[in-house]
C-alpha cells in the first residue's frame, strides 16, 4: 500500500506534478480528438509539420523571454492558414508544398537556435517535450485553450464530419466547407501549439495519430472511435507522466511509447477478433 | 382533368445557355434545356463530356460563365436544400466509419446545427427515409463495408432525408451488379412517381428505355432531349462519341448487337431506338 502511494500519489505533493497532470488530461483529451480527423482525412503528414514549422516562434519567444505560446500560436495558425492555402492554390501537389514549408520553418527555427547566446530553455526540452517544468501561466493558456477547441469541435461535430466524410455533398446542401476545413486547420494547430510542452515538436505527431489509430481498431462507428481515442489518450499522457517523474526521462517519448504499447494490444485485440 | 393523387407536373428545372469554364477550356457550351417534375432523366455522354460539371452548376457549388440555372425558380444558390447529391464513389472519404444511419442523419446538417443533436422530427425523418429505400435492418453497419448498390440508396435515403425534391445520381451504377442496379431504379421509380425530380449521369445506353422517362446527350452542348427511344440519331451518337458512335446504330433497345438482327431497322436507316 505504501508502495502505491510512493507510485501514484506521492508525486502530487509537488505542485509542478499537479500542473503537470493539468496539461496531461488536455493533450490527452484533445490530440486524439482532432487525432480521429488527422487519421481519417490522412493528415498526419500535415500535422507533423505544422508541430515542426512552429519552431521559429516558439525560439523567438524564448530569445525575448516571453512565453513560448506568445510566438508558437500565432506561428501555428499562419502555418495552418499556409498550408490550406498552398494546398488548393497551386499546382505542385500539397504533400510537395507542405515540405518544403515545413523544412524552411524548421530549418529557420535550427539556425536562430543556433545563433542565440544563450536560450533560457534546452534545444531538447523543445523538440521532447518537458512537462515537469511548466509554469501556472502555461497552464492557465493551455486550459483555457483546449476549453475552447474543445467546444468548437463539438459545436461543429456533424458539420465537420460532413465535410470530411463527403465534402461536395456538404458544399451541395449549404456548408461553408472550405472555412470548416480552415477552421480544423487552426484547431489542429492550436492543439499542437498546447501539446508541445508535453510531448514536443518531434513526437507530437505520435499523440495525434496513435491514440486515434488504436481507437479505431477497438471501435467502429466514429463517435465511438473518437471517445476509445480519447480514453487512449488521457491513458497514455497520464501514464507517461508517471514514467518521465519516476524514470527522469523526457515526457514526450514516455508517453509516445505508452501510446504505442496500447496501439500493439489494440492491433492483437483486432486480429483475435477477425479471427472469431 | 388531374388525377387526385397524381403530383402535378412542373418546370423544376431550366437551364438556359449556360456555359462553364476552366481556364480558356470551354466545360459546358450553351447549355439549354429543361426538366419537369416527376420525371427520370438519364444524362448521356462521353467522359469529359461535362455531365458532372452540368451536376456540380446545377447543385450550385459551379458557377456559370455565361447563361442561367433555375431550380424552381431560383439560382441554384438560393435552391440549396432543395437538391439532393448523391456522389461519385471515389468523391467520398469511405476511410470515414460511419454507418448507413450517420450518413442519412447528415442529410439533416444545417449551418445552425450544433453539438450534432437531432430533434425528434428529425429522427423520424431519418428512420423514414431509410425505410423508403428499404435500408432501415442495415442501418448501424458502417458504409465502407456495404455494396455498391447498398451505398447508393444510403445516399439517397440522405437526399431524402434532406427534404430534397430534386435528386442528382452521378454515375450511380457505377460499381453496382446488374441486380443491385434494378433494386436502385425501382427505388428511383417510386420517387418519381412521387413527385420527385431525378436526373441520373449514366453510361449505360442498353437500358436507358426501361430507366428512364428522357435523356439529355451532353458533349459539352446538348446534342439532343428527348424520349430515349427518338433522342438517339447517327448524327447525336457521333457526335456523342465520336465516328465510332455509330457503332450504337447496330444496337436497339434490350438487343446489344449480337443477339440478332432488328429486322425493323436497316443499317443507314435513323434508328428509332437503341
Amino acid at each position: 500500500m505504501t508502495e502505491i502511494f510512493a507510485v501514484f500519489i506521492s508525486p502530487f505533493e509537488y505542485s509542478f506534478m499537479i500542473r503537470a497532470l493539468v496539461i496531461s488530461v488536455c493533450v490527452g483529451v484533445m490530440c486524439p480528438l482532432l487525432g480521429v480527423y488527422v487519421v481519417n482525412r490522412g493528415l498526419g503528414f500535415m500535422g507533423d509539420a505544422m508541430a515542426h514549422s512552429v519552431l521559429p516562434g516558439m525560439v523567438l519567444a524564448f530569445m525575448l523571454g516571453v512565453s513560448p505560446f506568445l510566438g508558437a500560436i500565432p506561428t501555428g495558425i499562419a502555418v495552418a492558414l499556409a498550408i490550406g492555402y498552398l494546398g488548393k492554390s497551386f499546382r505542385v501537389s500539397e504533400d510537395t508544398s507542405i515540405g518544403i514549408l515545413f523544412a524552411a520553418l524548421f530549418s529557420i527555427g535550427l539556425v536562430m537556435i543556433s545563433l542565440s547566446k544563450g536560450l533560457s530553455v534546452r534545444v531538447e526540452d523543445i523538440l521532447l517535450g518537458q512537462i515537469l517544468g511548466v509554469s501556472n501561466t502555461d497552464v492557465i493558456i493551455t486550459f483555457s485553450l483546449a476549453g475552447l477547441v474543445l467546444i468548437i469541435i463539438a459545436a461543429l461535430h456533424r458539420q465537420l464530419v460532413f465535410t470530411s466524410f463527403d465534402p461536395l455533398g456538404a458544399t451541395v446542401i449549404g456548408l461553408p466547407t472550405r472555412w470548416l476545413d480552415y477552421l480544423l486547420l487552426v484547431s489542429l494547430s492550436v492543439v499542437i501549439v498546447v501539446s508541445l510542452q508535453a510531448v514536443g515538436i518531434v513526437l507530437v505527431v505520435a499523440m495525434l495519430i496513435t491514440p486515434a489509430a488504436a481507437g479505431a481498431l477497438i471501435a467502429r462507428r466514429f463517435t465511438r472511435v473518437m471517445a476509445s481515442s480519447v480514453v487512449i489518450g488521457v491513458f497514455s499522457a497520464v501514464c507517461g507522466l508517471y514514467l518521465a517523474y519516476h524514470l527522469d526521462i523526457p515526457s514526450g517519448p514516455s508517453m509516445t511509447l505508452v501510446a504505442t504499447a496500447i496501439f500493439v494490444l489494440a492491433v492483437i485485440y483486432n486480429q483475435i477478433r477477425a479471427d472469431q | 382533368m388531374v388525377e387526385i393523387g397524381t403530383p402535378v407536373s412542373r418546370k423544376i428545372i431550366e437551364a438556359v445557355d449556360a456555359c462553364v469554364e476552366f481556364g480558356s477550356e470551354l466545360a459546358l457550351d450553351d447549355v439549354t434545356f429543361s426538366v419537369m417534375s416527376g420525371t427520370m432523366t438519364g444524362v448521356v455522354g462521353p467522359n469529359g463530356g461535362g455531365k458532372s460539371t452540368l451536376f456540380n452548376a446545377l447543385a450550385g457549388v459551379q458557377e456559370l460563365a455565361h447563361g442561367s440555372i433555375y431550380i424552381n425558380g431560383k439560382s441554384p444558390k438560393h435552391a440549396r436544400g432543395e437538391v439532393g447529391y448523391v456522389p461519385q464513389r471515389e468523391r467520398v472519404n469511405w476511410r470515414f466509419p460511419l454507418s448507413a444511419r450517420d450518413v442519412v442523419s447528415l442529410g439533416k446538417t444545417g449551418r445552425a446545427s450544433l453539438f450534432g443533436r437531432s430533434t425528434p422530427a428529425d429522427e423520424r425523418s431519418i428512420e423514414e427515409s431509410l425505410r423508403r429505400v428499404e435500408m432501415w435492418d442495415l442501418r448501424n453497419v458502417l458504409v465502407d463495408k456495404m455494396s455498391g448498390g447498398q451505398r447508393q440508396r444510403v445516399f439517397l435515403a440522405r437526399a431524402l432525408a434532406q427534404g430534397a425534391g430534386i435528386l442528382l445520381l452521378d454515375e450511380a451504377f457505377s460499381g453496382v451488379d446488374v441486380g443491385s442496379q434494378e433494386g436502385l431504379v425501382e427505388v428511383l421509380k417510386v420517387l418519381r412517381d412521387e413527385g420527385k425530380c431525378i436526373l441520373m449521369a449514366t453510361h449505360d445506353l442498353n437500358t436507358l428505355a426501361d430507366r428512364f422517362d428522357e435523356v439529355i446527350c451532353l458533349n459539352r452542348h446538348v446534342c439532343a432531349q428527348g424520349s430515349p427511344e427518338t433522342a438517339f440519331t447517327p448524327s447525336v451518337l457521333e457526335e456523342l462519341y465520336g465516328p465510332h458512335g455509330s457503332m450504337f446504330a447496330d444496337h436497339w433497345q434490350g438487343h446489344h448487337g449480337h443477339e440478332g438482327h432488328n429486322p425493323d431497322h436497316e443499317p443507314g436507316e435513323n434508328p428509332t431506338s437503341l
